[in-house]
């Protein structure tokens, strides 16, 4: 029977499609806002999502935004992920019409959008790159360990055989997976789908691996306030991609809200195992309810503390100048502000 | 004609010849429905796991997944009860155990000094875990702390009280505790006037708080403590043991309306399927009408109360911290849900006002909201806005959560703002243009004749 719901529905459906269609045309450095429409037919086992996908999104800390063509600085593109789990399918479908610049370079200057970090190795800058998209959603945590003296950052747990004697704190993770490397045409337009098995996330270009995991973590324990994010001094940190008999089923990223982002990679890996850059263009973020608008930005330190509200106007919405996301950072030491106790504290918040 | 249009003729015939029927014997015992019955009934009906289609701000990982909240291993509900301040007799407070103060870090060093509130204080055993029908003060002395502590939350509000004891209405700043935004942010000073909601069965939500906000019972806890409890503007996370939380999170979960609903937390329960399976398994039907009721509540009303037997929006999201939360931290989504705007808040029943109090005068609260496309669009504050006050998106505005059904005639009143006292009062908001017109009546518009109102009346009576 075909009844009103299912022809709002059909409406819905065709409304979504041709939106997706017909994305957004040139334009210039203002935001123009987006009909570009967010939406899920959801269930677990088998459905599809679409999800607008702009710059300045869902993006993490110390990561650099370029425009993804100087003459459609402020372009949309569409993120559609459909799944299966009878068929063992997960398919990532990623289009836009003028919205990348073939083979991006971009140069960062140390101290403004580029600060080196041993616990994530990046080169400084891109020269004749290929773009790669990531699938990011919330993890479990990981225990990192500091130095007992010092109390700096050692490593995580998945840098040592055994645990070493050492101060574990645990944080909260996200796990982030990459897709295969790609090149837009050259009008600059992007049509690629990337394939998962539902029952195993790898990453795609490297498919003997699973997915990685990023954290905001403090270098030593007196730049972290336990209690407030926002007075802590962080910097991100990124695991190498973890054994492929450590990656996760769909239903792992599909329950905890999704994040897409597109990196600006080096022609060639720069590590093995491979890392990722921290430039990027587009993104999309679910994580939230519904999908973060147009020219807006989920703000990473409010999900972290869970404050309110979770998104903020995305500072270069109506420019085409590069973003830098900076992490927190007040380099207050807390080791002199606390009574002596605080330590237990930390450990135990 | 149609298939359509005959078998809705076919069904509104013998729904009348029913009408006729029931309205011969109202008080007759339920008799066994005829499968003929049965089909007279098969509208369109909300279907577990049924695929929908999100837009806007609704979360777009929502499941119609039968499951909640997990609470905690290693809990100790005996512990919770004191934390909680109810007494070892189960209906008195005792607040020996369940106050926060003291010398604290993540306040700036200050030592917090609480009001003597506790969660009794709004949270009462004999009234469901909630507050007594308005006036208050007909039935706690106005010495009660419930009164004395007015400034934690009211800070200074002239409506404040009159509000409190005439409406049973607290004044609430949601972000009032987010250290990240300037004490001036319009986004620090919005506030809304809400009612203390009913704790039983709340291991049954979907989202925490009259507006789903809350993602989990501890951060609730904790934000509702440092709401009413203290004056000031600041956090003093410092103070609270995680481990005393999570057994007031348990002891809240233990608070049911019926005992055999704990089957529905609990898959292994010999009884969870046929709760999951049959929505109206715990419902004592003493009359046919009464069932005739539960068809139609089924047919028009369980798009969005959905959860089998207990009626709450089953729209969840599984997040992990949800999903293990003995191991992972809450963090993303909440878990809740479907949230809806039916008319209620633009209503503004009360006249509740929505300026802000500067000491002396009144000024407006302006926000800066997403609007579906992205645009920044300047809302003024004029009535309770909902979510949208901590989502910061347009579509959000007037938006709740959709509240449980079970025991309705003991929860009266009804809405975010009480402002509905009769059941049948908030039955026909829903009937009512004001809901035809909203958002969530142009989602699922709801249409029943004077029949079915009636029979409707009577479901809802005996849940």
């Amino acid at each position: 029977m075909f009844g009103p719901n299912h022809k709002a529905r059909a409406l819905g459906c065709i409304g979504a499609a041709a939106t997706i269609i017909s994305l957004a045309s040139p334009s210039g450095a203002h935001n123009q806002g987006s009909l570009n429409k967010p939406f899920a037919k959801f269930d677990m086992e088998k459905g599809f999502m679409n999800l607008p996908t702009y710059q300045g999104a869902g993006i993490p800390f110390e990561l650099t935004v370029i425009p993804g063509k100087q003459d459609n600085c402020n372009g949309e593109m569409s993120t559609t992920i459909s799944w299966n789990e009878k068929t063992n399918k997960v398919k990532v479908r990623l289009r836009g019409k003028n919205v990348l610049e073939p083979n991006p370079s971009f140069d960062r200057t140390e101290g403004v959008n580029y600060f080196p970090n041993e616990f994530w190795p990046e080169p400084e800058d891109v020269v004749n790159g290929r773009y790669q998209y990531w699938m990011i959603s919330p993890g479990g945590t990981i225990t990192l360990y500091y130095d007992p003296q010092t109390l700096d950052l050692l490593g995580s747990e998945w840098d040592f055989e055994t645990p070493p004697p050492a101060i574990p704190i645990t944080l909260p993770t996200i796990k982030v997976v990459s897709m295969d490397f790609f090149q837009p045409n050259g009008s600059g337009d992007v049509d690629e789908t990337w394939e998962f098995d539902y029952d195993k996330i790898v990453k795609l270009d490297q498919p003997t691996m699973a997915h990685h995991l990023f954290t905001a973590a403090p270098g030593n324990l007196c730049l972290v306030n336990p209690f407030r994010f926002d007075l802590s001094t962080l910097r991100p940190y990124l695991t190498y991609p973890l054994p492929e008999n450590e990656a996760v089923n769909f239903r792992e990223f599909l329950e905890s809200g999704f994040i897409f982002d597109l990196t600006v990679e080096p022609a060639e890996y720069y590590t093995d195992p491979p890392l990722t850059t921290q430039i990027a263009t587009y993104s999309a973020a679910a994580l939230t309810g519904g999908a973060v608008p147009k020219g807006w930005q989920l703000d990473l330190a409010a999900v972290f503390g869970n404050q309110a509200p979770p998104i903020v106007p995305y500072p270069s919405r109506d420019s085409c100048d590069p973003y830098f996301y900076p992490a927190p950072k007040t380099n207050i030491d807390w080791c002199a502000q606390m009574p002596a106790s605080m330590p237990q504290a930390m450990m135990t918040n | 004609m149609s298939t359509i249009n005959q078998k809705w003729l076919a069904g509104l015939l013998f729904s009348a010849a029913l009408a006729g029927c029931a309205q011969g014997d109202e008080t007759a015992p339920p008799e066994e429905p005829t499968a003929e019955a049965k089909q007279a009934f098969l509208w369109p009906t909300n279907k577990p796991n049924r695929p929908r289609i999100n837009t806007g701000s609704n979360n777009l990982h929502l499941s119609n997944e039968v499951r909640f909240l997990a609470l905690q291993p290693n809990t100790d509900s005996v512990n919770g009860q004191g934390k909680f301040g109810v007494a070892s007799d189960g209906v008195n407070e005792d607040n020996t155990d369940a106050l926060f103060e003291g010398f604290s870090v993540a306040a700036g060093g200050q030592a917090i000094a609480s009001n003597q509130r506790s969660c009794f204080t709004c949270h009462r055993p004999e009234d469901g875990f909630g507050l007594p029908l308005p006036p208050l003060s007909n039935s706690i002395a106005l010495t009660d702390t419930l009164f004395t502590g007015l400034d934690a939350d009211a800070q200074g509000d002239p409506d404040g009280l009159s509000n409190l004891d005439n409406l049973a209405l607290f004044k609430l700043r949601p972000n009032r505790f987010n250290p990240t935004r300037a004490p001036s942010d319009p986004y620090r000073r919005v506030f809304f006037w809400r009612k203390s909601p009913r704790l039983v069965n709340v291991g049954f939500s979907h989202g925490f708080l009259n507006d789903g906000r809350g993602r989990n019972t501890f951060e609730v806890i904790r934000g509702a403590i440092f709401a009413h409890t203290q004056e000031g503007d600041e956090r003093f996370d410092d103070l609270f043991d995680p481990a005393d939380l999570r057994d007031i999170e348990t002891f809240m979960f233990d608070q049911v309306t019926d005992p055999v609903l704990g089957a529905l937390r609990d898959p292994q329960d010999p009884m969870h399927d046929t709760l999951v399976n049959n929505p109206f398994a715990t419902v004592d039907f003493q009359t046919f009408p009464q069932w005739l009721g539960s068809q139609v509540f089924k047919s028009k009303c369980m798009n969005c109360h959905s959860t089998p037997n207990v009626f709450n929006g089953l729209a969840n999201t599984n997040p992990v911290g949800t999903r293990n939360p003995d191991t992972d931290p809450a963090f993303g989504p909440g878990q809740g849900g479907e949230f809806f705007n039916i008319g209620v808040a633009e209503k503004n029943v009360h006249n509740l006002r929505f300026t802000e109090w500067t000491g002396n005068g009144y000024q407006p609260i302006v926000l800066p909201m997403a609007a579906p496309n992205g645009d920044i669009v300047n809302h003024t504050v004029t009535f309770d806005i909902g979510l949208a006050a901590t989502t910061a998106r347009t579509a959000d505005i007037g938006k709740f959560k959709v509240p449980q059904l079970r025991d309705l005639a003991d929860n009266a009143p009804y809405f975010h703002d009480n402002s509905a006292t009769t059941i049948k009062e908030a039955l026909d908001h829903h009937l009512s243009s004001a809901y035809a017109n909203s958002p969530g009546g142009r989602q699922y518009p709801i249409w029943v004749s004077h029949i079915q109102r009636k029979w409707l009346l009577k479901f809802l009576e005996i849940l």
